[in-house]
């Protein structure tokens, strides 16, 4: 199913109450970036997690993604956040973090040592073009910001985001 | 109270995960044959290389399109080949014109090879190589580095290695680095267990803004450093000259250290120059540099002439080189 197809499918099927605590796959792609003075991690790619909500209102969610583009960089991501509103179009705000391993860019010490691994993140996730309804939810090009260790700067973006009810 | 705790903890977090210390055996011999460059020696190649690129015939360029950065009908190779073999033989070595041909660019790579066999591991080949073809006059690109090849040369001659050291300065860079493509591919580099490529290292510059980064990348805004950029299959080579230069004062160094073997979207600003197939082919390699185009405005121009060059940048630049070759190579007491 195409993501407009799975996005009307959300939009013109919401019928049952949602149960207090619903745990869901989440499957998303996009690309992140974290750039610091020694370390620069980033790359396009996808991964899967698990998303919470509570109350049709607050929101959990843990993912691991692959990201090429300057190797093979692991992304791992938890989030907290809440939902603006009930009904089909569900835009959330999140806090967000982000541990990158793997493979990166490292510019040494002066005394020749490697910088710190992992570099990791803090920041804020915005998700404006989220739609839920029976099938799940659906979010497109969330964008985050963030920094994280070394004063680096972190940014993502997620192409789509899909998390399936069953 | 709290912001102090979480600083602190974030402090020893950061000290826990950083990297170990590159072992520092051998610097004080590598430190101190760095020591024995002569910079007027380096700046009076540099001038003659550059003299004798302006009066040389230039190579023919039918098919190549010279647009932006690449002029294409500036290049020349001739007249360095011949004081690289004439300084080479001053220096008591037995130079040798190695000339390869082959697609897809046509034309033969005229390549100049010297040796200074090992005495403990001879039939292991460090590798110092710098190519001789440029434009115009090509002070910085490259004759700055063929210049400190040179030097290196002069200077090893009076010092016994347990590994081979072979000088190879190589044609053709500026055509899509055909020569060295040529050199690896013919099996020549495959006793190599360490190579030094050295590409444009004698432009310095000060002012706060002068230094650029390929995207996504953070050189500085200060271009008073010499790159040195590794890959994985480098990447001890890399942290060693690093903390080699550090160590024995020898100058001011930036160190790189890719992921894999380089050839990635992100770090393929790194593989323009004649460390690229090496790297792909897995040869230990880190690459030495001003960042060439990423600092240096008169890169690939008419006003790339030794007067624009800081002399003691480039003789930094070469006792940098002599004391990674020397400690690579195993410089006997």
């Amino acid at each position: 199913m195409s993501a407009l197809g799975l996005t009307l499918a959300v939009l013109l099927s919401r019928s049952a109450a949602a149960p207090a605590v619903e745990v869901r796959p989440v499957f998303r792609q996009g690309c992140g970036y974290f750039s610091s003075e020694h370390v620069t991690a980033a790359g396009a790619g996808g991964g899967v997690g698990l998303v919470a909500t509570w109350r049709d209102r607050w929101l959990a969610q843990a993912d691991v993604s692959i990201l090429w583009g300057g190797g093979n960089v692991t992304l791992a991501r938890v989030a907290g956040g809440a939902q603006w509103r009930r009904g089909a179009w569900t835009p959330a705000a999140w806090l967000s973090s982000a541990v990158l391993f793997g493979d990166r860019i490292e510019t040494l010490l002066a005394d020749g040592r490697r910088p710190p691994a992992p570099a990791w993140a803090l920041g804020v996730r915005l998700s404006p073009l989220r739609f839920s309804g029976d099938l799940g939810t659906i979010s497109a090009l969330e964008a985050g910001l963030g920094r994280g260790s070394d004063r680096g700067l972190w940014l993502e973006l997620s192409i789509v985001d899909v998390a399936v009810r069953w | 109270m709290r912001s102090l705790a979480w600083v602190t903890a974030t402090a020893l977090l950061a000290a826990a995960c950083t990297g170990e210390r590159p072992s520092t055996e051998g610097f004080a011999q590598a430190g101190a044959l760095g020591g024995e460059v002569q910079a007027h020696r380096v700046v009076a190649d540099v001038a003659a290389l550059a003299t004798g690129h302006r009066g040389d015939a230039r190579l023919p360029c039918a098919g190549f399109e010279t647009e932006g950065d690449y002029p294409a009908c500036e290049l020349s190779r001739d007249a360095a080949v011949a004081h690289v073999g004439a300084a080479l033989s001053a220096a008591g070595y037995a130079p040798s014109t190695l000339t390869l041909d082959g697609d897809p660019v046509p034309g033969p790579a005229v390549n100049v090879v010297a040796e200074r066999p090992g005495v403990a591991r001879p039939r292991e080949v460090v590798l110092v190589m710098a190519h001789h073809d440029a434009f115009y006059e090509g002070a910085d690109d490259n004759s700055s580095g063929v210049a400190v090849l040179l030097e290196a040369a002069r200077v090893a001659a009076g010092h016994d290695f347990d590994r081979t050291l072979r000088f190879v300065s190589i044609d053709l860079e500026e055509r899509g680095s055909v020569g060295s493509t040529r050199y690896v591919n013919a099996g020549l580099a495959d006793d190599v267990v360490a190579a030094i490529v050295l590409e444009s290292v004698g432009y310095s510059c000060k002012e706060s803004g002068c230094q650029d980064s390929p995207p996504g990348l953070h050189f500085g805004s200060v271009g008073d450093y010499l790159l040195v950029a590794g890959n994985d299959a480098s990447a001890s080579m890399t942290q060693r000259t690093v903390a080699l230069a550090q160590a024995a004062g020898l100058g001011r160094t930036k160190g790189v250290i890719l992921p894999g073997d380089g050839g990635y979207l992100l770090t393929s600003a790194f593989l323009r120059s004649d460390n690229g197939l090496l790297w792909l082919r897995g040869t230990p390699t880190i690459l030495l540099s001003d960042t060439a185009d990423f600092r240096n405005p008169n890169y690939h121009r008419a006003t790339d002439t030794p007067e624009t060059l800081d002399p003691e940048f480039l003789a930094a630049s070469a006792r940098t080189t002599i004391a990674a070759m020397g400690l690579f190579a195993g410089v006997r007491p």
